[in-house]
């Protein structure tokens, strides 16, 4: 059985997780007691099947030619950190997550900042309403072209790729067709940066499944500029090798930068009295903007993700 | 007289394209109708009283090539026609029905008067095609028509295989030049969803300039001087503008802003589902009510009492809110200009649609807005972003960060746990469009036929709207069939391509259902322009 279901949510309060159920888009889950959830979040975020969507029928993968992992594809495994190691021989839980995410947001939001979804949602989908709320849609479908949608089509390449959500979180996808890897059992996600010449792990799971997607939690709070997606194996030697073209994404800024263009000049206390106009945040020593408050190397309070001031963004 | 500041009202009219010649009757169809009686019609009427008056003002307005797609589609403007046709029957019923009501019948009658008004002007001022509206208005300088990606595809997202974007813009800077005449000098990204690396693209495209909400401004390194009151210099030439919060406030918020104020007319009452009359029927689809666009109600309160719509006060109401906006941006602008060494502009985007289909009076508070600040004042100017860097072009250098306007102000809106399983379809739609280009550089025939079709199937599917929908849950449905049916054709038509086998009669009948962009040329999927 993968291992990764609970390092996923190992450590997380039940708000986190939560939040984090929210922020893959789960419903139900403020019901839940935290094991539960625990077991909803681990299956949902390495959920394998492909697409239901609302018509129903899954997707078909067909066999596929087998991937070539060659020695070029192979890399040196890295470097481990004190964490990582003390992780390491742990026998399940293999995902570590550096920076360590701050126990607290920087700061706080201001009450009157907070806006109402409810309200957002109705003004923003409102030019797709054509019935009430809540009502069934008449649907009207047409099958003279024998077109059958559900089947969606097969992946024959191993596939990998990396997406910035927001700050602080990263969604990644994989699939790996039948037969493309040998012993995909063995397979592993990892996530990381380099720095100073070492592959520096954030995150590492066991892949759940050979088709699948997960929502990585980084510390958004400091630029750690390019950070990697592999998917692969470690070798009897203990060598890491890659078995797909690896996801790359930038994690999103939160903050106001820190550099002043010399010949553009402002004043801190300007571009301060401006940020806090434009519905960002000035406590502390960063500005800051809505999303960070989401992030810091955890999932989204439900009640935190929100645009200043009752603000529709669409 | 110089002016304090500057102001720059931006309308971001979208759409996706919908349109399905298969049925004679179409729910979804009813999107454009709605948003071109209550939000186009309406706003070039205020346009073109403005200009008839002539009122010194200027817009932003972004036409996106789907809708252009659809204002100029033969068929959607027929049943365009027939739609105002049906209304004005079922008012003529409601004419009857609400004979001798005091509070009722003024409704009814306005909204005759209205629906023949527009009636009359698509008909013989349009002629069916109100993009000619929208030109002349962009002719005489008074509009400033901005593009935008050719189906909403989101760029962030998709800017996994550059080639999509590539795509993207090529079909929509054609698309704008096919139907307005020109090409256009700013974009207005998708969803504004940038990503640093666009401002190349966009520069080869020759795009001068593009709008981000207030954080692409304000975390830009380094540090913008003038906040989101000036445009910046992207690293590759591009200017970028900020989008004004606090004006954006004042429309856009729930409960402090003005849609919501008790006099103006309440969205969900409508008469489809509260009058039970064989007339009204009439305009059901498959026998369910929805919504006709006949609403009688004023919001009233929180309760779900509400008493009858009286146009004049709605009318007065939104005088008094354009009045307010006024004052407020007088305000900004002075305290602004308290610490600027130039004159601020403040530019304020909003979903066009926003304004007349779910704000009914946003048109009338937009035409009281720009009379005032042409007639009341001399403080604040209005201005389009073309103009403002015309004037001032030494701008401050700076990069944006990855952004967008959604909810949180990144990506989370269109990449969640009840859409993520879209984007491994697209990546790889996308990745093989562009394989075949390469393989198939010079295509001619059926060959050039499917290629080209598989284009306009893969641009489809990439619209942010089907993501966008089936998180907000309304039409769920319909967005995942549309979703999964572009995607269904773009690899049937790419499997064709592939094996060598033809269907023609399959691809005239989907190349008549997806049928816009008549000038697709397949190659716009490589990293490189191709208009």
């Amino acid at each position: 059985m993968p291992s990764s279901p609970k390092t996923a949510t190992s450590g997380k309060t039940l708000k986190e997780m939560r939040a984090l159920a929210r922020s893959r888009g789960l419903r139900g889950y403020s019901r839940l007691s935290r094991a539960e959830l625990g077991k909803l979040l681990s299956r949902r975020g390495g959920e394998n099947s492909p697409v239901t969507g609302k018509t129903g029928k899954t997707a078909t993968t067909k066999p596929a030619a087998k991937a070539r992992v060659t020695s070029a594809q192979s890399a040196a495994k890295p470097a481990l950190t004190r964490t990582q190691k003390e992780q390491k021989a742990a026998p399940v839980a293999r995902a570590t997550s550096l920076p360590v995410p701050e126990a607290a947001p920087k700061w706080e939001w201001v009450t009157e900042s907070r806006r109402q979804p409810v309200d957002e949602e109705q003004v923003k989908s409102a030019k797709y309403a054509t019935v009430l709320p809540g009502t069934a849609v008449p649907h009207t479908e047409s099958a003279d072209l024998n077109e059958d949608i559900d089947i969606l089509p097969s992946v024959t390449e191993p596939t990998l790729c990396l997406l910035p959500q927001k700050p602080g979180v990263l969604h990644g996808y994989w699939i790996v067709p039948p037969n493309s890897i040998p012993n995909p059992q063995s397979l592993k996600l990892r996530l990381g940066r380099i720095a100073r010449d070492t592959f520096e792990i954030f995150d590492e799971i066991s892949l759940p499944d050979v088709r699948g997607r997960w929502y990585f939690h980084v510390d958004g709070s400091a630029d750690v500029g390019a950070v990697y997606l592999q998917l692969g194996y470690y070798d009897p030697g203990g060598r890491f090798v890659t078995a797909t073209r690896r996801g790359i994404a930038r994690i999103p800024s939160l903050y106001a930068s820190d550099r002043i263009d010399r010949l553009w000049w402002v004043s801190e206390e300007q571009f301060r009295a401006m940020y806090h106009r434009a519905g960002g945040h000035v406590r502390g020593p960063r500005l800051g903007w809505a999303a960070s408050i989401s992030s810091p190397g955890g999932a989204p309070f439900s009640d935190r993700l929100a645009w200043p001031g009752n603000v529709s963004s669409r | 007289m110089n002016p304090k500041g500057y102001f720059a009202l931006v309308l971001h009219a979208h759409l996706p394209f919908v349109r399905h010649p298969e049925h004679d009757r179409f729910l979804e169809e009813d999107w454009f109708f709605e948003a071109m009686t209550e939000t186009y019609l309406p706003l070039l009427e205020v346009f073109e009283g403005l200009a008839r008056d002539g009122a010194h003002f200027r817009v932003t307005m972004s036409l996106t090539p789907t809708l252009l797609s659809m204002m100029t589609d033969p068929l959607l403007q027929n049943r365009y026609v027939r739609y105002l046709d049906e209304r004005l029957e079922a008012l003529e019923g409601e004419r009857r029905r609400t004979e001798g009501n005091a509070y009722f019948q003024p409704v009814v009658m306005y909204y005759r008067d209205l629906y023949r008004r527009l009636r009359q002007r698509f008909v013989e001022q349009d002629r069916l095609d109100v993009t000619r509206s929208f030109r002349s208005l962009m002719e005489t300088g008074h509009l400033d028509i901005l593009t935008c990606g050719a189906t909403h595809g989101y760029f962030p997202l998709l800017a996994v295989n550059e080639e999509s974007l590539y795509a993207q813009l090529s079909m929509a800077i054609r698309t704008h030049q096919r139907i307005l005449g020109r090409r256009p000098r700013g974009i207005w990204l998708p969803e504004c969803g940038y990503k640093p690396g666009l401002d190349r693209l966009l520069r080869e495209f020759g795009i001068e300039y593009f709008i981000l909400d207030s954080h692409g401004l304000l975390n830009a390194d380094p540090r913008p001087k003038y906040g989101v009151h000036r445009p910046i210099r992207t690293p590759e030439g591009p200017a970028a503008f900020g989008r004004d919060y606090e004006s954006s406030k004042q429309v856009w918020a729930a409960e402090e802003g003005y849609p919501g104020d008790p006099v103006y007319r309440e969205f969900y009452r409508d008469a489809g589902f509260d009058v039970h009359e064989p007339h009204i029927r009439k305009l059901h689809h498959a026998g369910i009510p929805t919504f006709t666009g006949l609403k009688y109600h004023r919001i009233t309160g929180k309760t779900n009492w509400k008493e009858p719509y009286h146009p004049g006060w709605a009318r007065e109401r939104a005088a008094e809110h354009a009045g307010h906006f006024m004052f407020n941006r007088q305000q900004q602008v002075n305290w602004l200009t308290s610490f600027f060494d130039r004159p601020p502009i403040i530019l304020a985007p909003y979903d066009a649609e926003l304004f007349g289909h779910w704000w009914f009076e946003g048109p009338q508070w937009i035409e009281y807005l720009l009379r005032k600040m042409a007639y009341d004042q001399d403080e604040i100017k209005t201005i389009t972003p073309s103009e403002y860097l015309d004037r001032y072009s030494d701008l401050q250098p700076a990069s944006p960060p990855e952004c967008s306007w959604g909810a949180g102000g990144f990506h989370e809106v269109w990449l969640n746990g009840s859409n993520d399983w879209i984007y491994p379809y697209l990546h790889g739609a996308a990745e093989k469009m562009a394989a075949l280009v390469q393989r198939f550089p010079d295509a001619q025939g059926a060959q050039r036929w499917a290629l080209d079709q598989a284009g306009r199937e893969l641009l489809l599917a990439q619209s942010s709207d089907w993501a966008f929908i089936m998180k907000t849950g309304t039409s769920v449905d319909y967005a995942v069939r549309r979703f999964k049916t572009h995607l269904h054709r773009f690899h049937r038509c790419a499997g064709m391509v592939e094996s060598g086998n033809y269907d023609p009669p399959y691809l005239n009948e989907i190349a008549a259902r997806d049928s816009l962009f008549p000038d697709m040329d397949y190659r716009i999927f490589q990293t490189r322009p191709w208009t």
